[in-house]
C-alpha cells in the first residue's frame, strides 16, 4: 500500500478502531483481528528468502507472493497455485521488546500505555502469525522479565503472557538490551515498544546493540497526551510514578518549555535511530492503534522497496 | 459619623484571616498533587520560589477573608457613631439631683416650707451651665425635672410641689437620682438629699445603691419637737350573743410625744358621735381602748376614730367601714313536692358559717321571676330539675355573670339532663345507682389541689371517706368538665364546669340523709362552707386601706348587699367615685382599679341614682407618723460605703448605641449569604479543576 505514509494515516475505506473500544474486548487475540483482519497481507517479505531448503509445508498463493516460489508440480497437479514454503523461507523472527516498567502504567484516557502496547504488541504478533513469522517476546523493566523464544508456535504463548502484563519496576534500557542483544542469535525483526524515558544518547547505546548484530530494528515510542501536552490543570507538584519523588511544578509556566523538551527528545530520537537505520515510529494512545499499525506497516513498504 | 466597637479586642480576631491565605499557599501545594510517569523533562525546569507561593483561586480567598473578617466585625459589635463620636466627659459642668421627701411627715408643721427654701438655695447656688434636676419621693418616685440648666423652671417646680400622705422610702429616691445621673457626663454628680429623716424612712439592711462618682448631700430639716399622739390601728371584732351578731372596736393608740399626757378619744359612726372617752397616757406609752355595742342600723357603717389635734392632725383618726349585713346571699331552691326536711341539713349549715355569714332564702322555681335571680351570689337547686324558659335562660344569665350554682341531684330531678339545659350542667345525668347492701359507697378519690379541699392554704382538707351513699345517679362527664370526687365504686360523686365567671358544681347524690348520711358527718359543715365560698368567689369587705393602695371595686362590690345593685346596675355603664377631697372619679366597670391616695372615705356609686353605694375607707400609714430620726451621717456614710465602682459613661453610650442599632445582626446576615456563595463557588471551582482525578496512575 503505497502512500499510506504520505497521506498522514488517512487510508480511504478504513476503519480506526479507537483504543477504548479495544479495551471493551477481553481476548488479546480478538483484539488483534480487529485491528489487522481485512487490510494486511504479505506486507513484507522475509528477510532470509531462501536461506535453507527445509521444506515446511503449502499454501495457497497469494498476491504479492514470489511467483518463482510457486509449485508448479503441485500446479500441475491440481491446477492451483500453491506456494512452497520452507522454515527459513516464509518465518522471519519477530521479538517483541516491551517495556513494562511502572512508567508504562499510565494513561489519562481509556487506555495506559502499557494497554496500548499490549493491543500494539498483540496486533503484529497477529499480523506476523498470518506471514508465518516466528514469533516471540521479551517484557523487560530495569531487567528482563519474561522471555518467550521465537517460534511459530508461540502466537498463543505470546497472547497469554501478554494478557498477564503488570507493570513491574523502574526502567532501564542498557542492562536488559545487552542481554537480549546476546540472546538473539539468528536475524530478527526487533520492535521494542517503550515510552523511551532516557536521553537519546542512553537510548541508542542501549538499542544499538539489537543493531549491529544485523537485526532490523523498530521503535515504537508510545506516550500519552498528558504527557505530550502537561495539561495537567491546577496541579500544583508531580509524583514520579517510578521512584516516588515528588517535585512542585506551576504549570502554566512549565507547560511551554515542557513541549519544547519532548517535542526536541522525538526529534533527537528520531534523527538518531534514522541515522542508523533504526525505523522510529511515534505513536500517541489516544490515537486508534490502527492508524499507528499504518504508519509502520508504510514505513515497512516503503523501505522494501528501497531495498 | 463614625464607627465604633463595643468589644474592640475580638478586632485581633483579624488574625484569622491568615488561615485562608495559609489554605490557599499551602493546602493546595499538598492535595493537588498528581503522580506523572517521568519527571525527566520537568525537572529540566527551574521552578521559581514566587510561583510556588502563587495565590491562585483569587475570588474564592478574597470571599473567605470577607466571611471571617465580617464574622470578626460582627463579634466586636460595631456601632456608628454621629457627629464627632460619643459625648467626653465635660470637665467644667456639674450635674446634681435634688432629692426631695414629700411624704406626709414633711407636711408636719414648717417641714415643708423648710424643704421648700433649702431646695430653692441650692437652685439659686448653682453656676450657669451646672445642670440640676428634680426627683420627689415618698414610698414612690416621681422625676420632677430632668436635668437642666433653665433655673426658673426649677423654682416653678419646687414650689408647686406640696407634700402627701404616703410614707418614705429614702432608697427609692436616692436610687431614682442616681439613675437620673448615670447618663451625665459631667466631671461633678451630685445628689442633694432633702428630708426629716425619720427613721422608719429607712429600708433596714438595704442601702440605696448609687456609684462611688456621685456625691451624696444630705439636708435635714429641722423637725419639730411637737407633741404628738398616733392611732396605730383600729380593729372591729365581731361576735354572736343571744343569737344576735354585735360589733366591738379596739382602737391602739400611741403617745409619740414626751409632754402630752392627757387625750380624748371619740367614736363617730354615720355622722353621729357614740363615745367620747379620756385617756391618760404616760409619754411613750401605747394604749388598747376597746367600744362595744357598735350594732348599728343600716347595711354599710362609716366610722371614724380620732383623738384631739395636736401637732400631727392626720395621725389623729382612722377611718373604717364595717357591715351588719356582710352576708353572702343563697337561695336554696326545691322542687314542687319536696320530702320533709329536705333542706334543714343544708339550712342549718349556712346558718352556723362565722366568716361570712350567709343570708339564706328557700323558695321553689314557680316561686321567683328571671330578673330575681341577679341578688343571689350562690344558687343551690336542691334536688329538682332545672327549669327552663325565661328563667331557665335567666339562670344561664345568672352563670355567665359570675353567679354560683350548686346542683343536688336525687330522685326530684325529673329525667336525664342535657335536655334544654343549654351545656349549662355539665356532663350527662343518667339513671338512679343504688349500693348493695352493706356496701354503700364512699366518697373516696378527691381532686386535692381544688379550692373546694385546700382553701385554707392546703391545711384544712376536707376527708369526706366518712361518708357512705347509699344512692347516686350516675353522671358521665364531657370532656371540659372537671371530676373533682369520685365514689370508692368508680361512680363521679362531684363534677364542675364554668361558665365564663360563673362556676357550676353537681353533687350527684343529695343534700340530706335520704341517700347518704354526709348531713350527719362532721365533715358537712366545713364542705358546705368551703363549696358556698368558692362559688361566691367570696371576699370579705376590708374595713380599711392604706394609702397607695390599688383596689379592684367591683370585687368588693358583691360582698356587700347594696354592693350587688351597684355591680347589678354598673354592668353597661360608669361607675363614679367621689374621693374625701370631694373629688370625682369615673371608672367603667371592665376597668375598676382604683389607686387611693388620700385618706378618708371614697364612696363608689352608679351614675344615677346614687342610693347603693361601696365605701372604701383609707388612711395613712402610722409608721409615718414616727418623727424620731437616724444619725443622718452615718446613713450617708454607709451609702457612700457600699457605692458601686461607676460604669463608664462612654462604654454606657456605646453599649446604647450599639443595641439600638444592632449592626452585628445585619453583619452576621451577610455572612450567611456570603458562606452560601462560598460554598457554592469552591464545590464549582473543584469540580472544574479536578484533572488529577482523571489521570490513572
Amino acid at each position: 500500500m503505497p502512500g499510506l505514509a504520505e497521506s498522514g494515516g488517512q487510508i480511504p475505506g478504513q476503519r480506526f478502531i479507537e483504543p477504548d473500544v479495544l479495551t471493551r474486548i477481553d481476548n488479546l487475540e480478538l483484539v488483534a483481528r480487529s485491528v489487522v483482519d481485512g487490510f494486511i497481507s504479505g506486507l513484507h517479505r522475509s528477510p532470509q528468502l531462501g536461506m535453507t531448503m527445509d521444506f515446511a509445508e503449502h499454501r495457497a498463493y497469494m498476491p504479492g507472493d514470489d511467483v518463482r516460489r510457486i509449485d508448479w508440480r503441485v500446479y500441475a497437479r491440481t491446477d492451483r497455485l500453491y506456494i512452497k514454503q520452507f522454515e527459513a523461507d516464509t518465518n522471519a523472527n519477530l521479538h517483541l521488546l516491551l517495556d513494562i516498567s511502572r512508567s508504562m502504567d499510565f494513561g489519562s484516557g481509556a487506555v495506559t500505555k502499557l494497554q496500548y502496547a499490549k493491543f500494539l504488541a498483540a496486533s503484529l504478533a497477529y499480523l506476523s502469525k498470518r506471514q508465518r513469522d516466528r514469533i516471540g517476546l521479551i517484557t523487560f523493566d530495569n531487567d528482563i522479565v519474561d522471555m518467550i523464544p521465537t517460534s511459530i508456535r508461540h502466537f498463543n504463548r505470546v497472547l497469554h503472557t501478554l494478557d498477564q502484563l503488570s507493570a513491574g519496576g523502574p526502567s532501564e534500557y542498557h542492562r536488559p538490551l545487552e542481554k537480549i542483544a546476546k540472546q538473539l542469535r539468528r536475524r530478527s525483526l526487533v520492535v521494542l515498544i517503550s515510552d523511551l524515558y532516557e536521553s537519546p544518547e542512553q537510548l541508542l547505546s542501549a538499542i544499538i546493540q539489537l543493531h549491529y548484530r544485523g537485526n532490523d530494528l523498530i521503535v515504537f515510542h508510545l506516550l500519552d497526551p498528558l504527557e505530550l501536552s502537561l495539561d495537567l490543570g491546577q496541579v500544583s507538584n508531580v509524583e514520579d510514578l517510578e521512584t516516588g519523588v515528588a517535585i512542585p511544578i506551576a504549570v502554566d509556566e512549565f507547560r511551554e518549555r515542557y513541549r519544547q523538551l519532548v517535542g526536541e527528545h522525538q526529534a533527537e530520537l528520531e534523527r538518531r535511530f534514522g541515522a542508523n537505520q533504526i525505523d522510529y515510529i511515534f505513536a500517541d494512545i489516544s490515537q486508534p492503534l490502527d492508524h499507528t499499525l499504518f504508519r509502520y506497516l508504510s514505513d515497512r513498504v516503503r523501505q522494501n522497496r528501497i531495498r | 459619623m463614625g464607627l465604633s466597637w463595643i468589644n474592640p479586642l475580638y478586632l485581633t480576631g483579624a488574625l484569622l484571616l491568615a488561615i485562608p491565605l495559609l489554605i490557599h499557599l499551602v493546602q493546595r501545594q499538598r492535595s493537588n498533587g498528581i503522580r506523572f510517569p517521568s519527571l525527566m523533562f520537568l525537572q529540566q525546569i527551574p521552578l521559581r520560589e514566587k510561583r510556588r507561593l502563587e495565590i491562585r483561586n483569587w475570588l474564592l480567598l478574597l470571599l473567605r477573608c470577607l466571611l471571617l473578617m465580617l464574622i470578626v466585625l460582627a463579634f466586636a459589635r460595631p456601632f456608628l457613631t454621629k457627629g464627632t463620636g460619643l459625648v467626653s466627659l465635660d470637665p467644667g459642668r456639674s450635674d446634681s439631683i435634688i432629692v426631695i421627701d414629700r411624704s406626709y411627715s414633711m407636711g408636719i408643721a414648717d417641714h415643708w416650707q423648710q424643704a421648700q427654701e433649702i431646695a430653692l438655695e441650692l437652685v439659686a447656688g448653682k453656676n450657669a451651665q451646672d445642670r440640676i434636676g428634680i426627683v420627689a419621693f415618698d414610698d414612690n418616685t416621681e422625676v420632677l425635672s430632668d436635668l437642666t440648666t433653665n433655673v426658673a423652671n426649677l423654682r416653678q417646680v419646687i414650689e408647686r410641689q406640696k407634700p402627701g400622705f404616703k410614707t418614705t422610702r429614702l432608697r427609692l429616691g436616692l436610687e431614682q437620682a442616681a439613675r437620673l445621673l448615670a447618663t451625665s457626663n459631667a466631671s461633678k454628680k451630685q445628689i442633694q438629699l432633702i428630708s426629716d429623716f425619720q427613721s422608719s424612712a429607712r429600708d433596714p439592711g438595704e442601702p440605696a445603691i448609687i456609684t462611688r462618682d456621685i456625691d451624696l448631700k444630705t439636708y435635714a430639716v429641722n423637725v419639730t419637737d411637737a407633741a404628738n399622739s398616733t392611732i396605730l390601728s383600729a380593729e372591729i371584732v365581731s361576735s354572736r350573743r343571744n343569737a344576735a351578731d354585735e360589733y366591738s372596736l379596739q382602737v391602739e393608740i400611741r403617745n409619740q410625744a414626751a409632754t402630752i399626757e392627757d387625750q380624748s378619744i371619740r367614736l363617730v359612726a354615720n355622722g353621729r358621735q357614740l363615745a367620747q372617752r379620756k385617756l391618760r397616757m404616760e409619754p411613750g406609752a401605747t394604749v388598747v381602748e376597746t367600744f362595744d355595742n357598735l350594732n348599728v342600723s343600716g347595711d354599710l357603717v362609716r366610722a371614724v376614730v380620732s383623738l384631739d389635734d395636736d401637732a400631727v392632725a392626720l395621725d389623729n383618726q382612722v377611718f373604717f367601714v364595717y357591715s351588719s349585713k356582710q352576708r353572702v346571699p343563697i337561695l336554696i331552691v326545691e322542687g314542687p313536692q319536696p320530702r320533709v326536711n329536705q333542706s334543714i341539713y343544708l339550712e342549718n349549715a349556712l346558718k352556723l358559717s362565722r366568716d361570712p355569714l350567709f343570708s339564706i332564702k328557700r323558695l321553689a322555681w314557680w316561686e321567683l321571676e328571671a330578673q330575681d335571680l341577679a341578688a343571689w351570689s350562690v344558687i343551690i337547686i336542691n334536688d329538682t330539675s332545672i327549669p327552663g324558659g325565661a328563667l331557665g335562660a335567666a339562670l344561664q344569665d345568672f352563670v355567665t355573670a359570675g353567679g354560683g350554682l350548686l346542683v343536688a341531684t336525687g330522685d326530684g330531678v325529673q329525667g336525664n339532663w342535657p335536655a334544654g339545659e343549654g351545656g349549662l350542667l355539665p356532663g350527662t345525668l343518667l339513671r338512679r345507682v343504688d349500693s348493695k347492701p352493706g356496701a354503700a359507697p364512699s366518697i373516696g378519690e378527691i381532686a386535692s389541689d381544688h379550692p373546694l379541699v385546700k382553701d385554707n392554704g392546703g391545711s384544712n382538707e376536707v376527708d369526706l371517706s366518712g361518708a357512705r351513699v347509699f344512692s347516686y345517679r350516675n353522671l358521665s362527664p364531657n370532656a371540659n368538665d372537671r371530676l373533682l370526687a369520685r365514689y370508692s365504686d368508680g361512680g363521679v360523686a362531684i363534677l364542675e364546669t364554668t361558665q365564663h365567671q360563673g362556676r357550676v358544681l353537681v353533687l350527684t347524690t343529695t343534700l340530706d340523709t335520704h341517700w347518704n348520711d354526709l348531713a350527719v358527718q362532721p365533715v358537712f359543715l366545713p364542705f358546705l362552707h368551703q363549696t358556698l365560698n368558692y362559688l361566691a368567689a367570696f371576699e370579705s369587705y376590708p374595713e380599711g386601706f392604706e394609702i397607695g393602695s390599688v383596689v379592684d371595686v367591683m370585687r368588693y362590690a358583691r360582698a356587700l348587699a347594696g354592693g350587688d345593685a351597684v355591680v347589678a346596675a354598673a354592668a353597661d355603664s360608669t361607675l363614679i367615685i367621689e374621693t374625701p377631697g370631694a373629688g370625682e372619679i369615673r371608672l367603667s366597670r371592665r376597668s375598676p382599679l382604683l389607686t387611693l391616695t388620700q385618706p378618708g372615705f371614697y364612696q363608689v356609686h352608679r351614675a344615677t341614682p346614687a342610693s347603693a353605694e361601696v365605701v372604701l375607707a383609707v388612711n395613712i400609714n402610722p409608721t409615718e407618723a414616727n418623727l424620731e430620726t437616724l444619725d443622718v451621717e452615718r446613713f450617708a456614710e454607709e451609702i457612700k460605703a457600699s457605692a458601686e465602682p461607676p460604669p463608664s459613661a462612654t462604654l454606657r453610650q456605646s453599649v446604647e448605641y450599639e443595641q439600638q442599632q444592632q449592626l452585628w445582626y445585619t453583619v452576621l446576615s451577610l455572612v450567611l449569604v456570603l458562606m452560601l456563595v462560598e460554598a457554592f463557588s469552591a464545590n464549582w471551582m473543584v469540580r472544574n479543576s479536578s484533572v488529577s482525578n482523571r489521570a490513572k496512575p
